[in-house]
């Protein structure tokens, strides 16, 4: 996720620390992140991470947009 | 077959942000068999693994292109952009970043909108370029969170000196950046404790030698010619981003 693979939120909890969590979808791969930097994120939102943080909101339409360009450049599977 | 040189340094530099989930596609287990030079990785097809790494690829590709190299993973480009070498100023930077912003905004521009032509200045074709520039992580200092300062200082390639082997870890003495509020600086390089490989091949580093961390893991033995250049690319990418963070602020 160097430049930031668009992922979906399909699970979110707060740690007993008070970090609060999610689970993504990243194109079928599942991943934890953290969404201090977006506290309001919720289960349907498409996200950026970087660094396991979710740093940016995109909408269905972006999202799907990313993962277009990303598998034209290759750096994402073709779609099977 | 041996692994060629330039494949096993990318998989050298890849390897800890991959095994962390950050960058590329699964594969760490593999990329550090293909780094550890043991014949383990000799099978692992390091030019596919590579393409899927968004950040570094590019690069890989611009520079061996600028430089007039066939193939993007040839050892001399993965040294120009993973730490800088006489290659890295000999490549025409402005074109390289012209070349990098038009891929990168297109496929990152709607949603990280610092990836404008205002950041041509600040381009070496270099990792720390990458990380202080194109991340939105130095813009992100101000707001007073510890992860920014730690996640650029993290995934920076850092210099360091063995000073002994613990295990499997090494103390080495390695500077961190520190941010005062308004500008990034680099401390004064104290003990810490990072993982490396032991060498299959008896490239174990010893005490005095020097070594990159990516990631807290030391991942390559750098000679002092590739040790010097990390130290002036790095310092010249701090200095062009507190350029572009008193700019932010309306400062001169």
């Amino acid at each position: 996720m160097c430049l930031g693979i668009p992922g979906l939120i399909v699970e979110r909890w707060v740690r007993d620390d008070g970090a609060i969590l999610a689970q993504a979808d990243f194109d079928g791969e599942l991943r934890t992140v953290q969404l201090n930097y977006l506290p309001d994120l919720q289960v349907g939102d498409y996200t950026i991470v970087h660094a396991g943080f979710a740093l940016t909101r995109l909408d269905a339409q972006q999202a799907a947009e990313t993962l277009r360009l990303m598998r034209e450049t290759g750096v994402l599977a073709p779609e099977s | 077959m041996t692994v060629p040189a330039g494949w096993r340094l990318f998989a050298r530099y890849a390897y800890a942000p991959n095994a962390r989930g950050y960058c590329g596609p699964p594969g760490a287990r593999v990329l550090a068999d293909v780094a550890r030079g043991d014949g383990a990785g000799e099978h692992v097809d390091v030019p596919a693994l590579a393409r899927r790494f968004s950040g570094a690829w590019p690069y890989q590709v611009l520079i061996a292109e600028l430089a007039g190299i066939d193939d993007p993973l040839d050892a001399r480009v993965g040294r120009a952009y993973w730490t800088g070498s006489e290659l890295t100023g000999e490549i025409d930077a402005r074109r390289l970043g012209e070349l990098l912003l038009e891929r990168f905004a297109a496929q990152a521009g709607h949603y990280w909108s610092h990836l404008t032509a205002d950041l041509l200045e600040e381009v070496t074709p270099t990792h720390v370029f990458h990380v202080l520039g194109v991340y939105p992580w130095s813009r992100l200092l101000a707001g007073g969170r510890p992860e920014p300062l730690e996640v650029l200082d993290s995934c920076r390639i850092r210099p360091g000196t063995v000073l002994e082997r613990r295990g499997e870890q090494l103390l080495v003495s390695a500077a961190r950046l520190g941010w005062n509020g308004r500008e990034l600086s680099l401390g004064e390089p104290g003990p810490e404790l990072v993982g490396y490989w032991p060498a299959g091949d008896g490239e174990d580093p010893a005490p005095g030698d020097s070594v990159a961390i990516h990631w807290r893991h030391a991942c390559d033995l750098l000679e002092p010619g590739s040790r010097s250049q990390l130290e002036r690319y790095t310092s010249l990418q701090v200095e062009a981003t507190n350029r572009r963070l008193r700019r932010s602020r309306g400062e001169p």
